[in-house]
């Protein structure tokens, strides 16, 4: 299959993923918001006639008639009358177009659902992707490191980091973290809300102290299973030929590791940790819950907090387009890094 | 009678394994004359590869040179310090020609920045200028100039064989190794290759030492020829005395094992047994499990190489 | 394969498991864990489960635990529970002719800080009336102190049956011991009495010394080290008896036990050990059912060949797009807020096979090429029977190895839901425990014994099955030691 051909394949694939998670999701939610919705409808209407009898003493309209004409009118205003599969197609094209609604309570200032993740989705990306990079640089000079020296101390501590990390769950390792050197040590803010009264670099500094124990408890947690990937594809590509290859011609052992070993493993490792990254987003998305950092997660943990549904449909959604299209980038950067790829691509079209 | 470009004294290469030392190349002495094909035979995991490696002085770990001595025109190489070797031995000194068809031209990158590496890390060579010569070299071979541009997927097995037999002879070294540089092509393009090569010897007068484990290529391309058994030397000489006056037993087995073309041949030979062990090989000769006329000399003492000819060495009890 | 080979096999893998380190001390965790979840009734008691659920007044909030104290300058109070058997009951009949039941209790103390209160529950009796309720006088004497009386009266009151008997804050006690702090030449201004007698913390006068001035022993209290007795009358009139047998007299810890307690009192070691059972059961379930299912489908993907296989294979990939937390959550809040155990199982499942089918179809095409399979299909041997018979088995070692390294994701997905509040709210687990120090703020409030254990618990049982996949993955796959 050609490239082009198979990154077609890949876009129609996550399409149709997304198409059948919003469909999913807007089924779960159409029934769920029948019930919040009836009970909302009676007392909204029973609030209407109250106060249309303040209003309207010994007025001659009959209660259970008014209350009747008032349901048929909200019923009607919510759709709750049109048939069950209506509306969840309904849902599922509203949602979509991310028009999710409004959320009851009002969060950073909104009670637009899609301006509230608007809000939160760039500070999770900046945490995210600052966190990631460090993780990528430690990782690949360590398993570097201890793939050119199988069976050295550097070599068995990651190993043993790597087995430790993968089975400690992240935002536990982010409470740890609050409690030496917020709590005991008192270095860091035990609360990662930036200060809103702040502007300019002030703020940028704040956000930055903030930031320091959210980011080395991912780093930490994460970096070891990184170096444990990166040694073991490093290992294997070490004894190809063209690494020998490369000493005999006389290259600079730093250049065989970091640019022929390094370069040639490069596509398989990228792949693997989008991946991995991809399996651990879940767990750092808790874990900025746990440090009170104002993003996704953050709003995850309130939506179930406060049974927010509009806002969890949303952060569904804007997860799972997240997840698909790290896939597709993972896919474009092993075209991008193996040149067979590439040229099976234009070769194709 | 023109002089030795490389002089190997006693040298010995084992395999330090957590399972005990392999002796892969066990005390060997040969010397190659300069614009001479030394062709180096034996089946495989003779040690033959390793020697080659050894001689590039750079042993596939675990192993170590334990001792003896690689004179290469006329300069000590063992125990250079590694520096040392890739500044100023390796690739320039003496090459190497490694089997193309696998993967010795790495995937992720050009023909062209592969080849010129050794131009720009040990020449200082600009970079265009290195592709230059590169083409120069592309061309020698028979491949035209552009295909440095290209990933060497695109490729065929004998265009990147030609690739890295250029590759080898960019800095002109006084002695080029080729390491089965024929192996896993297909008949024809063997052909072509051996042809290139005996052209590009006769051309540039190369010094080379040709490891393959099929002797019938050898006795196209090489002037002597040596056979290893066990990662020791069993016989040496010129390609006519060799082929048709074979003074070792296993060197008369080996070729009784090639087919020919012009003879008639009853049935093909094979030599019983298998090639010993090499962390515990057998006392004495180290052929005298499998070879038919042990005696019980062979064994308990391990035979020299003798003269039995001019220029034409075995080392077996029965001469 | 016949038994013998059978025997054989197992006996040759368990030679070279036992060289495995890091698996043999998988192994032992494992036997551990189990023992522990099998016997989490005994250890602790069979109606924790039930229990779990309710505050557990009888203990203290947040109290950590006991042996805290050796690694703090200022040692705290453990929790005391005085029960009828360690009760020296007498019985005696005053002159009025009522029923005087007397006991004492010696209470050691040489801490720093005091025990928070002494709290006296379920003292029963069959008085119907209130006129005719027990009378329950006490005190506590006091070890020697020169120049000062040892004897505080406390409490003088009748107590209805059942009654908690809360001495901390209760203001005639604490206007009792404000009058003995007098009598013993304390000087106590009036305002601050007015306001002691609401707020007092009345532990810490009972448990140090006596200072010329009150603000003294409420700024810079000096711990009275000694034996201490509590004194306990209760008066009956004829005919009403009084019931101890369920008796618990509760000197309420500044620490508690093995691990602490929470924000609900509840002791978090008991807990940590009823945890384990729903750690395991998830974390094996999951692992187990996935591994299987994902080998059948490789297998028989692999078998099959053709458009069927690439069929297959795209709704593998498919299920794999899927992102499992926020699909989980979304499910969670559709299930009424909850997700019951089997149902994460079942999802768990649903997400986690697609991976292994995925190695395990590649690995079933090699075998599929291998010639005692196209034998099979020569002799006329169907579909499944190849699959089961010729290719499963084959591909069991790798089964075991990914089962076992299968475990600690579906353990920490388990915990991940729990935390986040989606738990299954009639087990006890350790997710769900870190989530309510979360919500209780433990962490920012360094309530560490109520952050650490659970996580730590959910690392072990994860690191035991990685040690051992790890080890059964060198033994069983060779070709892969490698990599």
């Amino acid at each position: 299959m050609g490239f082009g051909k198979y990154l077609a394949y890949r876009l129609f694939n996550a399409a149709l993923i997304l198409f059948f998670v919003v469909l999913l999701t807007s089924t779960l939610f159409v029934k769920l918001a029948d019930v919040t919705l009836q009970s909302q409808i009676q007392e909204t209407v029973q609030a209407e006639w109250n106060a249309y009898a303040q209003h309207h003493p010994g007025g001659h309209v009959n209660q259970s008639e008014f209350i009747k004409q008032r349901t048929e009118y909200w019923t009607d205003y919510y759709g709750l009358n049109k048939p069950y599969r209506t509306r969840v197609w309904q849902t599922t094209i509203k949602t979509l177009t991310f028009n999710f609604g409004q959320t009851r309570q009002t969060l950073f200032g909104t009670r637009d659902t899609t301006q509230i993740i608007k809000i939160a989705l760039p500070r999770t990306i900046l945490l995210f992707t600052t966190a990631q990079i460090i993780v990528i640089l430690i990782g690949i000079l360590l398993g570097v490191k201890s793939a050119q020296n199988p069976g050295s101390t550097v070599d068995r501590t990651i190993s043993v980091l790597a087995m430790v990390t993968a089975s400690l769950p992240m935002w536990w390792f982010g409470m740890i973290m609050i409690l030496i050197f917020a709590f005991k040590l008192g270095w860091f803010p035990v609360n990662s809300f930036p200060d809103p009264t702040l502007t300019g670099l002030a703020h940028i500094k704040d956000v930055m102290w903030r930031m320091v124990l959210p980011v080395t408890t991912i780093v930490t947690v994460l970096f070891g299973g990184w170096a444990w990937t990166t040694r073991n594809i490093m290992i294997g590509t070490m004894q190809e030929d063209f690494i020998m290859a490369a000493r005999a011609k006389g290259v600079p052992e730093r250049k065989v590791i970091y640019g022929h070993a390094l370069r040639a493993a490069a596509p398989p490792i990228v792949t693997m940790t989008i991946f991995s990254l991809l399996g651990s987003l879940g767990g750092a998305i808790i874990t900025e819950a746990v440090f009170n950092w104002p993003g996704m997660g953050r709003l995850y943990w309130i939506a179930l907090q406060q049974n927010e549904t509009t806002l969890i449909v949303g952060l569904t959604y804007i997860f799972t387009l997240l997840y698909l299209t790290a896939m597709i980038l993972a896919d474009l950067t092993y075209a991008f890094l193996d040149p067979r790829v590439k040229v099976g691509a234009s070769a194709s079209m | 009678m023109s002089k030795n470009v490389l002089e190997v004294k006693n040298l010995k290469m084992y395999y330090f394994t957590n399972k005990g030392v392999v002796k892969a190349v066990d005390d060997l002495s040969f010397t190659l004359k300069k614009g001479e094909v030394l062709g180096l035979a034996g089946e495989s995991g003779c040690g033959k590869s390793s020697l080659g490696f050894t001689l590039m002085g750079m042993p596939t770990p675990p192993g170590k040179i334990v001792d003896g001595s690689i004179k290469i025109d006329g300069r000590e190489v063992v125990g250079l310090p590694e520096d040392v070797l890739r500044k100023e031995v390796r690739w320039q000194k003496i090459s190497m020609i490694f089997q193309g068809a696998m993967n010795a031209l790495n995937p992720v990158y050009t023909v062209g920045y592969q080849m010129i590496e050794p131009l720009v890390y040990l020449k200082g060579m600009e970079r265009d200028d290195a592709l230059d010569r590169a083409q120069k070299y592309l061309e020698l071979v028979g491949l035209p100039g552009d295909i440095v541009y290209r990933y060497p997927h695109e490729l065929s097995g004998g265009m990147k064989q030609r690739v890295i037999i250029a590759t080898a002879l960019l800095l002109e070294p006084d002695v080029v190794i080729a390491d089965e540089p024929t192996t896993a092509l297909d008949v024809v393009v063997q052909a072509q290759i051996i042809n290139l090569m005996k052209k590009l010897k006769k051309e540039l007068g190369l010094s080379m030492i040709f490891i393959t484990h099929d002797l019938s290529i050898l006795a196209e391309i090489s002037d002597r020829v040596a056979i290893m058994y066990a990662g020791k030397l069993v016989e040496i000489g010129d390609s006519e005395k060799i082929y048709y006056e074979p003074a070792h037993p296993y060197t008369q087995k080996l070729l009784a094992a090639i087919p020919r073309l012009h003879e008639d041949v009853e049935r093909l030979e094979f030599i019983p047994g298998q090639p010993p062990n090499l962390i515990n090989p057998p006392k004495g000769c180290r052929f005298h499990p499998r070879c038919p006329y042990a005696m019980q000399v062979c064994k308990e003492q391990i035979p020299e190489l003798k003269e039995v000819d001019k220029d034409h060495y075995a080392a077996c009890w029965l001469l | 394969m016949r038994w013998v080979d059978m025997k054989d096999s197992l006996k040759n893998f368990w030679n070279d498991f036992r060289r495995e380190k890091s698996g043999m001390f998988g192994l032992f965790l494992l036997i551990l864990l189990l023992f522990t979840a099998l016997a989490a009734p005994l250890l602790t008691s069979p109606d924790i489960p039930q229990k779990w659920k309710t505050y557990w007044l009888e203990n203290p909030q947040n109290a950590p635990p006991a042996w805290s104290n050796y690694f703090s300058s200022t040692t705290k109070a453990p929790h005391v529970i005085y029960t009828y058997h360690d009760l020296h009951i007498t019985k005696s009949k005053d002159q009025f002719g009522d029923t005087v039941y007397s006991f004492e209790i010696p209470y050691k103390y040489n801490y720093q800080v005091p025990v928070k209160d002494i709290v006296i529950f379920k003292l029963a009796s069959n008085a119907s009336s209130p006129l005719d309720a027990p009378h329950i006088s006490i005190a506590l004497r006091r070890p020697v102190q020169d120049g000062y009386s040892r004897v505080v009266p406390l409490l003088d009151e009748t107590v209805s049956s059942n009654a908690t008997i809360q001495l901390s804050t209760n203001t005639q006690v604490r206007r009792n011991v404000l009058n003995w702090l007098k009598q013993n030449k304390v000087q106590v201004d009036p305002t601050l009495e007015f306001q002691l007698l609401a707020t007092m913390d009345t532990m810490k006068f009972l448990f140090s010394q006596i200072q010329p001035n009150i603000q003294n022993m409420m700024d810079n209290p000096k711990p009275l080290h000694g034996t201490y007795t509590l004194l306990v009358n209760v008066t009956a009139k004829p005919g009403i008896s009084v019931d101890f047998s369920n008796v618990e007299i509760v000197f309420m810890g500044r620490t508690y036990g093995i691990m602490g307690t929470d924000d609900r009192g509840r002791d978090i070691w008991t807990g940590l050990i009823w945890g384990s059972r729903v750690s395991l059961t998830i974390g094996i379930a999951v692992a187990v059912l996935s591994v299987l299912i994902g080998i059948f489908y490789g297998v028989t993907s692999a078998y099959l060949g053709g458009w069927k296989d690439e069929f297959l294979q795209r709704i593998n990939e498919f299920v794999a797009s899927i992102p499992t937390l926020p699909i989980l959550i979304l499910l969670g809040v559709y299930f009424g807020g909850h997700i019951m155990l089997w149902q994460l199982v079942l999802l768990l499942v649903a997400f986690g096979w697609v991976g292994i089918a995925k190695v395990a179809r590649s690995m079933a095409l090699q075998i599929k090429e291998q010639t005692y399979v196209e034998a099979a299909r020569a002799l006329g041997a169907g579909t499944g029977r190849i699959v089961f018979k010729h290719m499963v088995p084959q591909l069991l070692p790798y089964a075991f190895a990914q089962i076992a390294l299968g475990v600690p994701g579906a353990i920490l997905a388990e915990a991940s839901l729990s935390f986040l509040g989606l738990g299954d709210p009639s087990k006890i687990t350790w997710g769900q425990m870190l989530n309510e120090a979360q919500r209780a703020g433990a962490a920012v409030n360094g309530y560490w014994w109520e952050v650490i254990p659970p996580g730590l618990a959910i690392t072990l049982v994860g690191l035991t099955f990685v040690l051992i996949g790890v080890a059964l993955d060198k033994v069983l796959n060779p070709r892969l030691r490698r990599m």
